[in-house]
C-alpha cells in the first residue's frame, strides 16, 4: 500500500478516534468500596456502564429546552426511577450518591481533562488531544458538542443536513397526514436546531482555549454552512407552520361538528405539538443567525488578541521546577512559592502611613503597632493570631488570679489588682480582658474546684479568644493547690477603680468591688 | 504623558487587572497602542509588566519590584514564626507549588490538565508522593535524589493526623491545606465550592505568563544559588 492509500483511508481519522475515546470515558473502570459492594465484578461493572450511558440520554433529554436545568438532583431522581428497571439484584443502591459517583468520578473525571495521544490526518502526526464529557456552570450540567455528535452518530452526516432530512421527512408525513411520525420528526428537529446552537458556542470555546488548533477554514466552513442553511430552512418551515394552522383549525371544525372521537383528538393534540415545535424551531433559527454573527466578532477578537499573547514556549513544570525544588538542600524552600508564584499576587501597594492612627481608639496598645508593613489582607491569619493573644492573656490572668487567690484566702477585688504590675494591668486591660474575666467569674457565685479538678484532665480544643474557665484552668493546674477546692464571690457596695496608661491613652476601669473566699 | 494611561493604571491597582467587560473604558483606552506603550514604559520604571490575556489585561509585578506589597506567598506569618528553617514552611510551600503543578503540568500543547480537584484528592495524591519521597529501594524508580529537606518535608507530612476537613490547624494535613487555599482565595487563584477546588480565570490567564521560557533564567539562577552556597 502506499503512502497516499494511506493517507487516504486515515482521512479524518481524528474524529473516530475521539469516538473511541468517548466510549472509552463511559465506561465503569473501577468504583469507590461502597459501590463495587453492590455492584459486584465484571457484570456488576458492566450494569454500570448501562448507569452510566442512561445517565448521558437523561442529561441530554433534561437540558433540551432552554431553561432547563439539569442539577445532580435531577439525576437522582432520575437514577431512582431507573432503579426498577435494573436486575434484583442491584437494585435499591442511594440514587444520590449513585448520581454524584456517575456524574463527577465518571464524567466528568473528578475534573481532570481525557488527554490521549491521536493521529491527526490533518497534520500528518500525532498529537495530543483533549476531550470533555460535560459542561458544568453553577451546579447545572450539560453535554459537550462532542458528546452530542457522538449520541447522533454524526461522522459521516453532517448535523445540518441531518436537520435538512428531518424537516423534509416531517413535511412528507404531514403530507400523507401520518401525525404521529410527523410529531417524532418535530421533536428531533427541535433537539437539532438546539445542537447546532451548542456546536456554535462550543467552537467559541474552543477558540478561547486555544485559538493556535483553530483553523481559519474551520471557521469559515462553520460560518458558511450555517449561512445557507439557515436561509434555505427558514422558508420551508414557515410554509409548514402554516400548514399545520390549517390542520389545526380542520381538526377543530370536525370535532365541533361531532367527529369528536379518539382517534381526532389525538391527532389535534399531536398537531398542535408539531405546531409548537416549529415554533421553536423557527424561534432558535432565527437566534443561531444572531448567534452566528457574535461568533465572527468573537473569533475575529480572540484572533487578534490571541498575537499579543507572548510565545507559547513553556517551562516544562516537573523537570524545571519540581525535580529542582525536592533537591534543594538549604532553606531556600522556605521562600519557593514566593520566588516561583509571585506573579500571581494581587499587586498592593505598601500603606506606610495609615490614616487610621488618627482615629484610633484611645485603647490602642503599642503592642500591635510593632507589626512591620500593615498587612491589610483580612486573613484568617489575622483573626488566629488575635485568638492566640487573647488566649494567653486569660491564661496570664487565670495564673496570677489563682495564684493569689493560693496565698490569700481571702481578699477583694481592689486588693488583688493593686497587688498586679502596671505593666501586666496595661495588657490585661486590652480588649477588657482582665475585667470581663473577673466579672464572668464573679457570675459563677461559686466555683467548684474539686469537681473541675476531676475534669480537666479532658483534651479540650483552645477557645477562639473568648473566656472559657475549664480551658484556663486546665492550663494552670500547678497554681492550685490540692486544699484548695472552692472559690466564692460575694458582692459589696464598694467600688473598685484602677487606671492605666499614661497621659491620653490612660484608662480607668470601674468594677464593683466584690470579695473573694478560697476555701478548702 | 496620556491622561488616560493612568486612568487605566488607576483601574489595574484596584484589582491587578481590568477586563473587556468589568471596566469597558479603560479597557478602550487601552486599545489605543500610545497608551498601552506608555503603560509598558510605566513598567519598566516601576518594576511591572503588562500582560494581555483573552477578555482582561493584568499589572503583573516583577521580581525586582520592591514597590507593592507582596505578602500573601510568604507563609511565615501563617505558621506563627519567622524560622526560616521550619519544616511547616517548607511543607506549606512545596505543598503549594505541587497545588498549582497538579493542575498546570501540561501535556502536549495543553497547559492545564485538569478543570476541578477534590480536597480529598489532593490530601491522598500528595500523600502518596510524600511515601515515594521516604521510600528507598527499588520502588522509587524515577530516580529523582532527594534532599534532606525534601524528606524532612515528607516525613513531616507523613507524621500529621489527617484531621476534620474543615480543620485549620497545622499539625492535621487539612488544616495546612486549608489555610493554604485561604492564600489563594485571597490572590483570587482558587474558589472553593464545597469539597471541589477550581482554578479562577485569573490563574488560568497568568499561567502561561508564570511559566513562560524566558523565567527559565530566572528560576534557574534562584535554583542554582543553593548548590554555590553548599560548594563548601
Amino acid at each position: 500500500m502506499t503512502k497516499n492509500e494511506v493517507s487516504e483511508l486515515l482521512s479524518g481519522f481524528e474524529q473516530r478516534m475521539k469516538f473511541f475515546y468517548i466510549v472509552n470515558s463511559l465506561r465503569v473502570g473501577s468504583c469507590p468500596d461502597e459501590i463495587a459492594a453492590k455492584f459486584q465484578g465484571p457484570q456488576g461493572l458492566d450494569v454500570l456502564n448501562n448507569l452510566s450511558m442512561m445517565v448521558v440520554l437523561f442529561i441530554e433529554e433534561k437540558t433540551l429546552s432552554e431553561d432547563e436545568r439539569c442539577t445532580l438532583s435531577d439525576v437522582a431522581d432520575f437514577l431512582q426511577a431507573a432503579d426498577t428497571l435494573l436486575p434484583e439484584e442491584y437494585q435499591g443502591f442511594p440514587p444520590d450518591r449513585m448520581a454524584a459517583f456517575l456524574v463527577v468520578n465518571i464524567l466528568q473525571k473528578s475534573g481532570k481533562r481525557i488527554l490521549y495521544p491521536v493521529y491527526d490526518s490533518t497534520a500528518g502526526a500525532f498529537r495530543t488531544g483533549t476531550l470533555r464529557l460535560l459542561n458544568e456552570e453553577k451546579g447545572a450540567y450539560t453535554l459537550t458538542d462532542e458528546v452530542f455528535d457522538f449520541l447522533f452518530r454524526s461522522k459521516e452526516i453532517e448535523s445540518e443536513l441531518d436537520y435538512s432530512v428531518t424537516r423534509f421527512k416531517m413535511q412528507e408525513y404531514m403530507k400523507r397526514r401520518n401525525f404521529s411520525e410527523a410529531l417524532g420528526q418535530s421533536r428531533d428537529l427541535v433537539q437539532q436546531i438546539r445542537n447546532m446552537k451548542r456546536n456554535l458556542s462550543d467552537f467559541l470555546i474552543r477558540c478561547r482555549e486555544n485559538i493556535a488548533r483553530i483553523s481559519a477554514e474551520d471557521y469559515q466552513g462553520l460560518i458558511e454552512r450555517y449561512r445557507n442553511l439557515m436561509d434555505d430552512e427558514y422558508q420551508e418551515l414557515m410554509e409548514l407552520s402554516a400548514t399545520t394552522d390549517r390542520e389545526i383549525a380542520r381538526f377543530q371544525e370536525a370535532i365541533q361538528e361531532g367527529a369528536d372521537n379518539q382517534e381526532t383528538q389525538k391527532n389535534l393534540q399531536s398537531v398542535m405539538e408539531i405546531h409548537e415545535n416549529l415554533m421553536t424551531t423557527i424561534n432558535e433559527q432565527r437566534s443561531l443567525i444572531n448567534q452566528k454573527d457574535l461568533v465572527s466578532d468573537e473569533y475575529d477578537r480572540i484572533l487578534r488578541d490571541s498575537f499579543k499573547v507572548e510565545d507559547f514556549e513553556r517551562l516544562n513544570f516537573e523537570k524545571d521546577i519540581m525535580a529542582p525544588l525536592r533537591q534543594l538542600l538549604d532553606d531556600r524552600l522556605g521562600d519557593a512559592a514566593l520566588t516561583l508564584l509571585y506573579p500571581l499576587e494581587t499587586p498592593v501597594f505598601q500603606k506606610l502611613f495609615n490614616i487610621e492612627s488618627f482615629y484610633q481608639p484611645v485603647d490602642r496598645l503599642g503592642e500591635e503597632e510593632k507589626q512591620e508593613g500593615l498587612n491589610l489582607e483580612e486573613g484568617e491569619d489575622i483573626l488566629a493570631q488575635d485568638a492566640r493573644r487573647k488566649n494567653a492573656a486569660y491564661l496570664e490572668i487565670g495564673r496570677a488570679f489563682f495564684s493569689y487567690a493560693a496565698s490569700h484566702r481571702s481578699f477583694s477585688v481592689s486588693e488583688f489588682i493593686g497587688a498586679q504590675k502596671m505593666t501586666d494591668l496595661l495588657a490585661w486591660t486590652d480588649h477588657q480582658l482582665l475585667p470581663n474575666m473577673l466579672l464572668s467569674m464573679y457570675q459563677y457565685q461559686k466555683i467548684d474546684l474539686k469537681a473541675l479538678r476531676g475534669r480537666t484532665d479532658m483534651l479540650l480544643t483552645d477557645p477562639e479568644g473568648e473566656f472559657n474557665l475549664l480551658w484556663i484552668l486546665s492550663g494552670i493546674r500547678e497554681v492550685i493547690p490540692n486544699d484548695m477546692n472552692n472559690i466564692i464571690f460575694t458582692g459589696s457596695d464598694g467600688t473598685c477603680r484602677y487606671t492605666v496608661g499614661e497621659g491620653e491613652e490612660s484608662r480607668t476601669i470601674e468594677l464593683s468591688d466584690f470579695l473573694v473566699e478560697a476555701e478548702a | 504623558m496620556n491622561r488616560d494611561t493612568l486612568t487605566v493604571f488607576h483601574e489595574l491597582m484596584k484589582k491587578g487587572w481590568i477586563g473587556r467587560k468589568e471596566n469597558p473604558l479603560a479597557w478602550t483606552a487601552v486599545q489605543e497602542d500610545d497608551v498601552y506603550s506608555e503603560l509598558v514604559e510605566m513598567g519598566k520604571e516601576l518594576d511591572f509588566d503588562i500582560y494581555p490575556a483573552g477578555n482582561r489585561l493584568y499589572l503583573v509585578p516583577t521580581m525586582a519590584n520592591d514597590l507593592f506589597l507582596k505578602k500573601n506567598m510568604d507563609f511565615r506569618a501563617d505558621i506563627g514564626s519567622t524560622d526560616s528553617k521550619s519544616e511547616d514552611l517548607y511543607l506549606m510551600n512545596y505543598l503549594a507549588v505541587y497545588i498549582l503543578y497538579s493542575f498546570f503540568k501540561g501535556e502536549g500543547n495543553t497547559l492545564q490538565v485538569q478543570d476541578f480537584t477534590l480536597k480529598d484528592d489532593v490530601i491522598r495524591d500528595f500523600t502518596d508522593h510524600c511515601r515515594t519521597v521516604t521510600t528507598e529501594g527499588p520502588e522509587n524508580v524515577t530516580g529523582d535524589e532527594y534532599s534532606e529537606n525534601m524528606k524532612k518535608l515528607a516525613e513531616n507530612w507523613l507524621g500529621k493526623l489527617e484531621g476534620a476537613q474543615d480543620s485549620k490547624k497545622l499539625n492535621e494535613r487539612y488544616g495546612i491545606l486549608n489555610k493554604l487555599l485561604i492564600k489563594f482565595r485571597a490572590d483570587d487563584l482558587f474558589t472553593e465550592d464545597g469539597q471541589q477546588i477550581r482554578p479562577t480565570e485569573k490563574l488560568q490567564d497568568l499561567m502561561p505568563y508564570v511559566l513562560r521560557k524566558e523565567r527559565a533564567v530566572e528560576v534557574n539562577r534562584w535554583l542554582e544559588g543553593s548548590s554555590d552556597a553548599e560548594d563548601h
